[in-house]
């Protein structure tokens, strides 16, 4: 009932319920008072000074954000050429480069040939016993034989310094959003608690009180 | 003796190929297990275009992010010390949009709420929506969201999702430093 009254004083109910809600309001007089007060905190939430934040410091921000975002979008882009930061959270995360030049099908012919080389002459045959065994024992703790090489490696992998540098920009630009946001609504807050912790219930009591008098 | 050192590699390699290794999906499925965790990928549906801003900042990285502050910024590193992950999304929104969208953010919000988010801040204006909800367990702050709709501003609509112990104080001054002024109530 609330949220339609706020809604109804803002004009966003829709044309029918506006209508069903005036009919309620017609006949009940708590809901009237409801109204009224609600009417009263828009006008004064509406007439309220509003402090705002110094001109073009949050725009600054922005600006400085996204300039650093374009950066660092250009640099993963020459450097494992889809950028993290627009990457969705589930998405695979970026081969190392070692790894790419192993897999990718430019080197098809020269990663077979470098396979073959790291396999002979790199590769012990006790390790590569090893890994085999830990491969089988990996996949039976799992549960299933995994069908392809590993596509996410770990994060620490993939960072590079100049990526942590614009994540530590990020996480400091999201901090200070989310202060800035709460001190533009500051005010709002105050309003709100006011009405929903202090007004609401003196009016609610106040009108238990009256319709307990008439009652009687 | 030939026989049993493979197994012993066997061992480590296998240990470290399920301990060490923490993929992408892995650090989400973490974050889901969280309570002050919200999945900001179901909001990318509502709209055309791709998102502007989109910050995921979490398991590994947040830990060098955290490393990386400790020199420059000691408040900054106390507070990423506590955090599990840092999400944004941001997307450009026209006045075409801000009804159907701030209709969602409302949907949205009641999902919170019936989730046990304690509503912080909920702003309705002509044109500006503004709702932050917070996330309370064992008397400490798990989670923060912040959902700003504003059309044709250039922020436009910003979520922000903030998971773990959350200092209302430390993130004001932070602001402070950046010449945004703190948190004055505090959340």
């Amino acid at each position: 009932m609330d949220d339609r009254l706020e809604a109804y004083v803002d004009g966003e109910l829709p044309a029918a319920e506006s209508e069903r809600l005036e009919a309620i309001v017609a006949q009940d007089a708590v809901a009237a008072r409801k109204l009224e007060l609600a009417r009263r905190v828009r006008d004064e939430l509406a007439a309220a000074e509003r402090p705002s934040c110094p001109p073009g410091v949050t725009r600054a921000v922005l600006a400085l954000a996204r300039a650093e975002a374009a950066g660092r979008k250009a640099e993963r882009d020459r450097a494992i050429g889809r950028p993290a930061a627009m990457r969705r959270p589930d998405a695979p995360a970026a081969r190392p480069a070692r790894l790419r030049a192993l897999w990718n099908g430019r080197s098809r012919s020269a990663g077979r040939r470098n396979v073959r080389t790291v396999w002979t002459e790199v590769l012990r045959p006790s390790l590569a016993t090893a890994a085999l065994v830990a491969l089988v024992v990996a996949a039976a703790l799992i549960g299933r034989v995994p069908p392809t090489p590993p596509r996410d490696p770990p994060a620490t992998a993939e960072a590079t310094p100049a990526e942590v540098r614009q994540a530590l920009a990020e996480a400091r630009w999201a901090l200070a959003y989310v202060s800035d946001i709460g001190r533009r609504t500051g005010r709002s807050i105050r309003q709100e608690v006011l009405e929903e912790r202090v007004a609401a219930p003196v009016q609610r009591a106040v009108g238990t009180a009256l319709d307990a008098a008439s009652d009687s | 003796m030939k026989i049993v050192k493979p197994f012993i590699l066997a061992a480590l390699l296998s240990l470290s190929a399920l301990t060490a290794a923490r993929p992408a999906a892995a650090q989400v499925d973490d974050l889901r297990n969280e309570a002050g965790y919200l999945d900001l990928d179901g909001i990318a549906g509502w709209f055309e275009e791709e998102p502007w801003l989109e910050v995921n900042i979490r398991g590994a990285l947040l830990r060098l992010v955290t490393e990386a502050s400790r020199s420059e910024d000691p408040e900054l590193t106390s507070i990423l010390e506590n955090l599990k992950a840092i999400e944004v999304r941001g997307y450009p929104l026209t006045p075409a949009q801000f009804e159907d969208v701030g209709r969602r953010t409302g949907v949205l919000a009641k999902e919170l709420e019936a989730q046990g988010w304690e509503t912080v801040v909920r702003v309705r204006e002509e044109d500006q929506r503004v709702n932050v909800y917070m996330k309370v367990r064992d008397d400490v702050i798990a989670g923060l969201v912040v959902m700003v709709l504003e059309p044709d501003d250039e922020e436009g609509a910003v979520f922000v999702n903030i998971v773990g112990d959350i200092n209302p104080e430390q993130i004001g001054r932070i602001g402070r430093a950046l010449d945004i002024d703190p948190l004055s109530n505090g959340f």
